[in-house]
């Protein structure tokens, strides 16, 4: 079972702000399926077998149009002259 | 509508029926039975025009191509020029897609008509429906069961009769389950066979686009539409792309079926509806009686599939979705420091199963637990694959229910997110190992609900598996799927 301060450093490490509740409702439903995953401890591996390489095809290397900026800047919460604007670093 | 897709497109390109009507057709049948079924969350307005421009040429003369007037829905996570793209999460709202997706634009350049996204699970994190920021659409076969999910708005909108294709995504069971559940088929390719260019990632490792259709011949015409190499996707293959109609009425006269052992003992047999289980144990018989050899294979590490891909699926989707943090698009909390501009974006914007999803990925991936969690699961992945090319050996295609049980209710799950994890039983084994997979409907239960079973091929046999499944629905006969009024649902046999 992982404590309230496990959930909350997860949280953290992955930017979600959670609430008291949702601490132990997903905290409860996180160690229950953690319980369900051990099951992989005792699945014997032979070390010898790889997952298939799927061989990623690398493209040739010409340059060419990427997205264009105004494009991008259209779904932009908040931008100004071509730069996108965030409240500052604390 | 034309029971083929072959025969929508070929009046369509010999000028027999327009593809505006054609179009209007579908949407005439998308107002009578969305107001229930709530398959679509978008309708795109250019499709008039676009069916239009395809009976302009059709009258110059030229062939708009296989999927002339041919209408099509799109899984709200693949990329539609100018149109919305959400993947049914709130933190995607207001955001328009600048390009479309490789399959999409294949699709249009082969004619098709795309009418508009469908629903799905918030980011294709649930095997129900019921996970969207939207609303949770109902199975065409009883409007108080789930289509299944995460593909469930397509699934529903081609057994709903509103459209003859949808493409969806399938990550660990995201095509075939729903398909399973409606009544139709799904069809998942070969990891690299379709360019995964503008469909919102997932698992990057697993994340495959395909068909949804009434039948198999017409999921062959799609895939050879949608398959082939990409520069935009490096993970797309340069594996030659196969005539998938060619010989698919061949039949399976002295074809070797595996079917896996451990899946046939007593106990896990247990975990199945009855009414699957027997349908199962008749469908094996009905593919020895039609010339099949049916042989049983030995996959020792099966039973660690569930665990081992939601460790992986789970783990790349906590990376993948960190770039869902309120900067560059969609859902930006009101804050004061960027570190409150992320967190509270993020809360605010997904959905409890993509939060416990992220937990669980990031906790895998977290220092101190690294080698134990996801590390341990892309080991016991490659042993699965391994004791499948093994199958291999012994097998052309390796054969297993879709679905342990068929359509389940509305609300029956949601408490419970393990329970709902264990519907992906029988097609998390082909996303681990890339292999295409085929879910074909088997039957209807006692409760007239629709069955399915699944056909696995090797890498790259995508050609063998849908002659398998051709010869299924030659047999069994394809479902004659719910007639739906706008009143009620009303199921017409």
């Amino acid at each position: 079972m992982l404590s309230s301060s496990e959930i909350k450093h997860i949280a953290g490490l992955a930017k979600l702000r959670l609430s008291a509740e949702e601490v132990q409702g997903l905290g409860a439903d996180l160690s229950r399926v953690l319980d369900y995953i051990a099951l992989l401890d005792g699945v014997a591996v032979d070390e010898t077998v790889a997952k298939q390489d799927t061989d990623p095809q690398t493209r040739a290397d010409v340059p060419s149009a990427g997205l264009d900026v105004e494009a991008f800047l259209n779904n932009a919460p908040k931008d100004l002259d071509r730069f996108l604007l965030v409240p500052a670093i604390k | 509508m034309k029971p083929s897709i072959r025969a929508i497109a070929e009046d369509v390109r010999s000028g027999t029926r327009s593809a505006v009507d054609t179009l209007d057709e579908s949407l005439v049948q998308i107002e009578r039975s969305d107001p229930t079924v709530r398959a679509f969350v978008r309708h795109h307005a250019p499709a008039h025009s676009i069916a239009e421009s395809i009976d302009r040429r059709v009258a110059n003369g030229e062939d708009p191509g296989p999927l002339a007037g041919v209408p099509v829905a799109l899984k709200d996570n693949l990329a539609l020029e100018n149109e919305a793209l959400s993947c049914c999460s709130k933190i995607l709202y207001g955001y328009v897609s600048p390009f479309s997706a490789t399959a999409v634009e294949r699709l249009v350049a082969a004619g098709a008509v795309p009418v508009g996204h469908t629903n799905m699970d918030e980011f294709g994190m649930g095997s129900s429906c019921e996970n969207s920021a939207f609303f949770a659409t109902r199975n065409p076969w009883d409007r108080d069961r789930v289509p299944g999910g995460s593909s469930g708005g397509s699934a529903a909108a081609v057994a709903a009769s509103c459209v003859p294709v949808a493409l969806g995504s399938d990550t660990g069971g995201s095509i075939r389950q729903p398909a399973a559940l409606c009544g139709v088929v799904g069809l998942k390719p070969t990891y690299g066979r379709v360019s995964r260019y503008g469909l919102v990632a997932f698992a990057s490792s697993l994340d495959q686009i395909g068909p949804i259709t009434r039948n198999v011949e017409d999921a062959a015409v799609v895939l050879g539409v949608l398959a082939g190499e990409d520069p935009r996707d490096a993970t797309s293959s340069s594996e030659p792309v196969g005539d998938y109609l060619s010989g698919i009425d061949q039949g399976i006269e002295g074809l070797r079926i595996g079917v896996i052992k451990q899946f046939e003992d007593a106990e896990q047999m247990a975990g199945l509806a009855p009414s699957v289980r027997s349908n199962w144990a008749a469908t094996t018989a009905m593919l020895t009686e039609a010339g099949a050899q049916v042989v049983e294979v030995d996959l020792p590490s099966v039973h660690a599939a569930i665990a081992t891909y939601y460790v992986l699926a789970n783990s790349e989707a906590s990376a993948n979705l960190a770039r869902f943090d309120g900067i560059r698009y969609g859902h930006r909390a009101q804050t004061r420091t960027l570190n409150d501009l992320y967190e509270q974006s993020r809360s605010e914007g997904m959905g409890p199963e993509v939060k416990r999803r992220i937990l669980l990925g990031t906790f895998a991936l977290s220092s101190g637990y690294y080698d134990a969690y996801y590390g341990k699961a892309c080991a016991v992945a490659g042993q699965l694959t391994a004791e499948l090319s093994a199958a291999f050996e012994h097998c052309d295609v390796v054969m297993t229910p879709t679905s342990p049980t068929s359509a389940f209710r509305i609300g029956e799950r949601t408490a419970d997110p393990l329970a709902m994890y264990l519907s992906d039983v029988f097609t998390t084994v082909a996303s681990l190992s890339g292999l295409p997979a085929l879910a074909v409907p088997s039957g209807l239960d006692d409760e007239g609900l629709p069955m399915s079973v699944q056909v696995v091929g090797q890498r790259f046999d995508e050609g063998r598996v849908l002659r398998c499944g051709h010869a299924i629905e030659s047999q069994l006969g394809t479902l004659v799927l719910p007639k739906i009024s706008a009143a009620a649902l009303e199921i017409d046999p």
